[in-house]
C-alpha cells in the first residue's frame, strides 16, 4: 500500500514539475512585460530623456527588425496570395463552374484578416525574435549585461524598450505591405493564369474588405509585436552557459513565440467573431 | 572602508561563500586568490549587488549596501568601477562610446567634455586615436585596456580588477599591472583585484587574501604571504599539485 502511495506521489511529481516550471516561466514573462510597460510610461512622461537616449536606438531598431526584413516579408506575401488564388480558383471553378469571381473576395479577406498578421509575424520571429534573442544572449555571457548595470543603464530598459517601441511600430507596417502584396500576387494568378478580369477581381476586393477587417489585423499584429519582443528578450536575459546556451535561448525565443502567436490568434480570431 | 562580514552564496547545491569576511582599508589595494572557481568572481558581484548573496553584510563606509534599495544599490554602483575579466565592452558602440557611456548616461556634460574626458583615459591606458574603432577590431590587451579607461571614466572611489590579467601574454600582463599601479598612485581609489596570477598579485598588492572553500584563510602583506607557514597559502603561491588543496 505505502509502496503504491509513494509510487503514485512520484508520478504526480513528474507530471507537476512541468506545470510548475511553464507556470513559473510564464510568471517571469509576465513580470518582465509589466517592467517594461512601466518603464515606457515612465519615459513618456520624460520626452526629454527619450529624445536623449533612446530616439536613436528605436529608430536603429526599426530599420534592423522592419525595414531589413521587406524583402522577406513582400516575397512570402507575394507567392502566398498567388498559391492562395489559384489553389482556391481551381478548386471553385471545378465545384461550381463561375463561382471563381469571389476569388478576390476570398484571397483578400483571408490575406487581411488571417494569413497577413500570422505569416508575417511568423517570419519576423523567425528573424528578427531570434537575432534578438541571441544578441541578448551573447552580451549576457560576455557580461556586457553586467557591465550595463555598474554604468548606470537599467539592461531591461536599456535594451528592452527600443526593440518593443521599433516592434510595436514596424509589425503593423510589415503586416499592410504583406496584406498589400498578397492581394496583387493573387491578383496577378487571377488575371493571368485563370483568366478572370482585373476588374472583376478588385471589386471583389473592395466587397470583401472592410475597414474593421483591416484593422483586426492590425490589432492582431500589436498583440504578436508584444509576443515576440517579450520571449525573445526573456529568453535572452535568462541565457546560461556559453555558446550552447545562446542557441539554446534562441531555439527557445523562436519555438515559445510562435506557438503562442498560433494560440493567441486563435483566441483574437474568435474575441472578434463576437464583436 | 569596505567590510564584508558573513557572507554566504549558494548556487543550486552548490555552497560557494561560506561566510566570508574580509576589509579593505581606503586607498589600499586588496588583491584576492584563490584556485578556479572558488567565488573570486562572485564575491566581486556580490559586492557590486549584481549577485544577491544569501546571507551577510557588506559595508561601505556606513552603510550596509544589501539594507539598501536597488535605486540606493545604482547609487553605489555609481561610485565604482569594474573591470570585467573579458573586457565586457559592448560590441555594437565604438570604443568613444564606450568609455564615454557612464559619463553620458550620469554626468551632465557636454559632449565637447566628454570627448576630452574620454581622450584623458584612453590616454592614461597608453591608448590614443582609436576612439573611432569597435572592439571587434582590438587585441585582446588593447580590450582590457579600453575597459580600465572605461572603469576609470567616472573617477570611481573603488575599483573592482576580475582576472585582469588574463589572457594576455606576459609582457602586456605586465604593463596592465603597471598601469593599475600607476592608476592607485594617481587616483584616490581602493581596488579589489581577484586573480590566481601570483605575478600580478605580488606587484599590484598592498595586501594579498586566500580565498579556499568560501572563506578567507589568510590575509597579509605579499612579504608575509611570502613567508607563511600556512600550508594552503604556500601550496598555493609555489604552485603546487600536492598539498592540503586538494585537486577535485
Amino acid at each position: 500500500m505505502n509502496r503504491r502511495i509513494i509510487r503514485g506521489l512520484i508520478l504526480l511529481d513528474k507530471f507537476w514539475a512541468p506545470v510548475i516550471n511553464i507556470t513559473e516561466d510564464m510568471g517571469r514573462v509576465f513580470i518582465l512585460l509589466g517592467r517594461l510597460l512601466t518603464a515606457i510610461f515612465k519615459l513618456i512622461l520624460q520626452p526629454v530623456h527619450l529624445r536623449n537616449f533612446y530616439l536613436q536606438p528605436i529608430l536603429e531598431q526599426m530599420v534592423r527588425g522592419g525595414v531589413n526584413s521587406l524583402p522577406v516579408v513582400i516575397t512570402t506575401a507575394l507567392f502566398t496570395g498567388m498559391v492562395l488564388a489559384i489553389q482556391t480558383g481551381v478548386t471553385m471553378e471545378s465545384k461550381i463552374p463561375g463561382s471563381s469571381i469571389f476569388i478576390g473576395n476570398i484571397v483578400s479577406l483571408s490575406l487581411v484578416r488571417e494569413l497577413g498578421p500570422v505569416l508575417t509575424a511568423l517570419l519576423v520571429t523567425g528573424r528578427v525574435g531570434s537575432a534578438m534573442a541571441a544578441e541578448i544572449g551573447s552580451m549576457k555571457i560576455t557580461e556586457q549585461i553586467d557591465a550595463l548595470r555598474t554604468l548606470a543603464a537599467d539592461p531591461v530598459e536599456y535594451l528592452g524598450i527600443p526593440r518593443f517601441l521599433a516592434m510595436l511600430a514596424m509589425l503593423p507596417v510589415l503586416t499592410v505591405m504583406a496584406d498589400v502584396l498578397g492581394t496583387m500576387g493573387g491578383w496577378m494568378v487571377s488575371s493571368l493564369y485563370l483568366e478572370i478580369s482585373s476588374i472583376v477581381y478588385w471589386d471583389g476586393v473592395r466587397a470583401g474588405v472592410e475597414i474593421w477587417d483591416i484593422l483586426s489585423g492590425l490589432v492582431k499584429s500589436l498583440f504578436f509585436a508584444a509576443i515576440i519582443c517579450i520571449f525573445a528578450l526573456h529568453r535572452g536575459f535568462s541565457t546560461q552557459g556559453g555558446a550552447v546556451g545562446v542557441g539554446r535561448a534562441t531555439t527557445s525565443a523562436v519555438v515559445n513565440a510562435s506557438i503562442t502567436i498560433l494560440i493567441v490568434d486563435y483566441f483574437l480570431a474568435q474575441a472578434f467573431a463576437v464583436l | 572602508m569596505i567590510r564584508i562580514r558573513n557572507l554566504h552564496k549558494r548556487f543550486g547545491s552548490k555552497m560557494v561563500l561560506r561566510g566570508l569576511n574580509l576589509e579593505i582599508q581606503p586607498g589600499e589595494t586588496m588583491v584576492i586568490i584563490g584556485r578556479s572557481g572558488e567565488g573570486k568572481s562572485v564575491l566581486l558581484k556580490c559586492i557590486l549587488s549584481l549577485i544577491e548573496p544569501d546571507r551577510g553584510e557588506i559595508w561601505f563606509n556606513q552603510e550596509n549596501i544589501l539594507a539598501l534599495k536597488e535605486s540606493g544599490r545604482a547609487r553605489f554602483r555609481q561610485r565604482c568601477g569594474m573591470l570585467f575579466q573579458g573586457g565586457a565592452l559592448f560590441d555594437s558602440l565604438t570604443i568613444e562610446e564606450n568609455v564615454g557611456f557612464g559619463l553620458r548616461r550620469m554626468k551632465n556634460y557636454g559632449e565637447e567634455r566628454i570627448r576630452k574626458i574620454v581622450r584623458e583615459k584612453l590616454a592614461l591606458v597608453g591608448l590614443k586615436e582609436i576612439e573611432h574603432l569597435y572592439p571587434a577590431e582590438l587585441s585582446g590587451g588593447m580590450k582590457k585596456r579600453v575597459a580600465l579607461a572605461r572603469a576609470i571614466a567616472l573617477d570611481p572611489e573603488i575599483i573592482l580588477y576580475d582576472e585582469p590579467t588574463t589572457g594576455v601574454d606576459p609582457i602586456m600582463a605586465d604593463a596592465i599591472n603597471e598601469l593599475i599601479n600607476e592608476m592607485n598612485r594617481k587616483l584616490p581609489v581602493s581596488s579589489i583585484a581577484v586573480t590566481h596570477d601570483m605575478v600580478s598579485a605580488y606587484k599590484i598588492a598592498d595586501r594579498i587574501a586566500l580565498l579556499h572553500q568560501g572563506r578567507i584563510v589568510e590575509v597579509g602583506t605579499p612579504a608575509q604571504i611570502k613567508r607563511t607557514c600556512n600550508p594552503l597559502v604556500r601550496q598555493f603561491v609555489t604552485g603546487s599539485a600536492h598539498g592540503p588543496i586538494s585537486l577535485i
